[in-house]
């Protein structure tokens, strides 16, 4: 008799919390994912993500079930061409996928009818409900929003400087306001003054001019300076 | 490695005669089983309907009162599936494809006159023998209350009530 | 940094009659990242699992795709009779596997046409259809329709294969195994071939891996992943091993499809001779209630048929993963780095059926 080798299936019910630690764990244990599914039954998500295993041909089944506007984290990070099946997803039925690896925004097959599987009254619900997607759950500020000083002010620190404000940073020989500049040897235009020092100091001074904007919050620079000024 | 290895099939295939039919001067020959178009035959059709539930391409309609049958010819995709459902087995599938045309149409199919009337004739004679059984059922029913035992009055009433709903 | 343009390869190309667009971003005329965009036959096939009952739908599946349409009705079958507990009797198995089998080796010869009509080789294109029309000859005498067999039903199968036929199977059969053998030299020793494919779109094994790449696309990497092993319907009393290539290239992905279709041979020759009497179906009472992900292995790779279904006669849900639309990613990274005039070359070695991909 021919050898055949007769695959076990498993499904296994897991809530969205733990969904990318079960995820981890497939790819750490080098199991190929096979498809995800969405269904609309019962009045609530059922997501189905399915790993194959190469040797024994085995398929394990996650199932998660997900409300009507619940946000799906993406699982592109441990495999990268899940974006296909989530894009998937969020075009056929409307489920709100977060950071995903590529993102079609909804318009993977171009229909017109968003979210097309789902019964016509659910359907109204979830396009009233449509919302902007978050990227930390639960959080009050979101990283990638307006207003989130601590970022921007990183962000402000590595701007390079174009030649006209390097140009000036030469010229100058006291910038007050900032303790670095006291230890720094004023010196002539370019002389002892290295520029990266100089940038250095640049760099400072437009983070403060920066955070002194909203003046109702309090931040440190990094030399230890309070930002209200 | 070589080059023009396929030169020789190449060459060989100048000198044959072409593999394609010469059709429409010749006539196409289609194998028994090949499944081309539905053929009904219309005395034995008894307008159940069955048919018509089970296409998947909603091409076959069926009035009950008029004992009509049509198909639209291009909705069909010659699947089979009537052929198997239909309880009189009047529906064949036969081989020769659908001509294309300009427009779609109806095929229609009229059951006919005497086989309507016979149908018409069935059904008065099962009515009569119906309401001729249903009489001596109530005659039954009202003759047994007398000669049964008193036993419980539950007895009476059990026996009463099918005798009351056939007269509704 | 040399200059990047986007060149996109719209739906509309001489590569394939299937509609599939990719945005080329190029550099001095090598490919350095592509983007896949698809969509445009999508029918929204799955959504009419509500308004078409379980048994109506195997006729709605079948016409997925024109050339793996055997499979489809196959797993969508498969996945109903699991649900239902019904136990096909071997006459049945056996029929399938045989009208499987020829499916397969259909899919191949079409394949191999339109891979040297990609390279310009258009006499050898006509001559793999000419050995492919015998094959859609077979498809006609015994199931009825040369591309849509509509032959599956849940139970069983709804029509037998007569010893005649059998006999004429046999006979095609020798004569196209002689037909084939020219067309494999020409694939496999020809300098002009062999200087288009060899080392074109190379995949390692493990990036075959971590792509999920399926079919004889992974298969031409090193992974030998073939669900035949697991002997579903009457694989289990046929004897096969999973074809591999070595390189990982475009060649091995050829020869690789060249020595399945003599598996597929080999395989309908054994089924013939193994073939039990008796029944070819069962009737099937009640509704399904449950769920189940039948697998099965089409030309083109793993597809997964997911059915779940509560009691009703129609299905809850019924989703068809195909195994182009796995393969997808895999395309996306064999194109970096590839020349332009390989693009057309590099789409058909995934062996693309869009419409399966998009129902």
């Amino acid at each position: 008799m021919p050898k055949i080798i007769i695959p076990r299936d498993t499904i296994r019910e897991i809530k969205l919390e733990d969904l990318m630690e079960n995820v981890q764990f497939m790819r750490h244990s080098r199991l190929r994912l096979a498809q995800i599914c969405a269904a609309w039954i019962n009045n609530r998500y059922e997501l189905s993500y399915s790993f194959v295993d190469e040797s024994t041909y085995a398929m394990i089944t996650l199932r998660v079930y997900v409300e009507l506007d619940q946000e799906v984290p993406s699982i592109g990070v441990f495999y990268p061409y899940a974006t296909f099946y989530e894009n998937e997803m969020e075009t056929m039925y409307g489920v709100h996928m977060r950071m995903m690896h590529m993102d079609y925004h909804t318009k993977l097959y171009r229909i017109s009818k968003w979210a097309a599987m789902l019964p016509e009254d659910v359907r109204q619900k979830k396009i009233a409900k449509d919302k902007p997607k978050t990227v930390v759950p639960g959080a009050s500020e979101q990283p990638d929003q307006e207003g989130s000083a601590e970022l921007n002010a990183i962000v402000q620190k590595a701007v390079p400087l174009r030649k006209a404000e390097m140009k000036a940073m030469a010229a100058d020989k006291d910038i007050p306001g900032t303790k670095m500049a006291s230890s720094v040897p004023t010196g002539d235009a370019g002389a002892a003054s290295s520029p990266l020092s100089e940038r250095a100091i640049r760099g400072e001074q437009m983070n403060a001019q920066a955070i002194q904007a909203p003046q109702t919050k309090k931040t440190e620079t990094a030399d230890g300076k309070e930002g209200e000024q | 490695m070589a080059i023009l290895r396929y030169a020789g099939e190449a060459l060989k295939n100048l000198f044959r005669k072409p593999v394609t039919r010469n059709y429409p001067a010749e006539p196409a020959v289609y194998p028994d089983r090949s499944r081309g178009h539905i053929e009904i035959d219309i005395d034995k059709c008894i307008s159940c309907g069955i048919c018509q539930m089970s296409c998947p391409s909603d091409a076959i309609k069926v009035d009950r009162k008029e004992g009509t049958w049509d198909i639209n010819r291009f909705d069909c995709v010659a699947c089979g599936y009537c052929v198997l459902k239909c309880p009189k087995k009047c529906l064949t599938m036969v081989p020769g494809y659908q001509e294309p045309g300009p427009e779609k149409y109806d095929d229609l199919h009229h059951r006919s006159a005497e086989a309507m009337a016979a149908e018409a004739e069935k059904k008065k004679q099962a009515a009569l023998k119906a309401a001729a059984a249903k009489k001596a059922l109530a005659a039954k029913e009202a003759k047994a209350p007398e000669t049964a035992k008193p036993v419980a009055a539950e007895n009476a009433d059990g026996a009463g009530k099918p005798a009351e709903t056939p007269g509704k | 940094m040399a200059k990047r343009s986007v060149i996109p390869f719209g739906p509309q190309h001489p590569v394939l009659p299937e509609p599939i667009h990719l945005d080329l971003v190029i550099e001095d005329e090598k490919v350095v990242e592509a983007v896949p965009n698809i969509g445009f036959v999508h029918r929204g096939l799955e959504s009419l699992a509500d308004k078409r009952d379980f048994n109506k739908m195997v006729y709605v599946i079948e016409r997925t795709c024109g050339i793996c349409s055997f499979g489809h009705g196959l797993g969508y079958v498969e996945s109903v009779e699991h649900i239902m507990n019904v136990e096909v009797p071997d006459r049945a198995k056996f029929l399938r596997v045989i009208w499987a089998e020829l499916g397969r080796m259909h899919s191949h010869m079409l394949w191999m046409g339109l891979m040297a009509d990609a390279f310009g080789f258009e006499n050898l294109f006509y001559a793999c259809w000419r050995v492919r029309e015998k094959i859609l000859d077979l498809h006609e005498l015994t199931a009825g329709g040369r591309l849509i067999f509509s032959v599956n039903q849940i139970g069983g199968v709804n029509k037998d294969i007569t010893p005649e036929m059998m006999q004429q199977i046999l006979k095609s059969l020798d004569e196209i195994e002689e037909e084939v053998k020219p067309l494999e030299k020409a694939f496999v020793n020809d300098y002009s071939v062999q200087s288009r494919l060899k080392g074109v779109g190379v995949l390692t094994k493990q990036q075959a891996h971590d792509l999920g790449c399926c079919g004889p696309f992974a298969k031409a990497s090193g992974m030998s992943f073939d669900y035949r092993m697991t002997g579903y319907e009457a694989y289990k009393y046929l004897d096969m091993e999973p074809i591999t290539g070595t390189n990982g290239d475009s060649f091995d992905r050829c020869t690789v499809r060249i020595k399945e279709v003599y598996q597929s041979i080999d395989l309908i020759r054994q089924a013939i001779s193994k073939i039990p009497e008796g029944d070819i179906n069962v009737p099937v009472k009640g509704m399904p209630n449950g769920e189940y992900m039948a697998r099965i292995e089409q030309p083109r790779g793993e597809a997964i048929y997911y059915t779940k279904a509560s009691g009703k006669k129609y299905l809850d849900r019924f989703r068809l993963r195909t195994p182009t639309f796995a393969n997808l990613a895999g395309l996306t990274e064999t194109l970096k780095g590839a020349d332009l005039a390989d693009v057309p070359i590099l789409i058909l070695t995934i062996d693309p059926c869009i419409s399966c991909t998009e129902r």
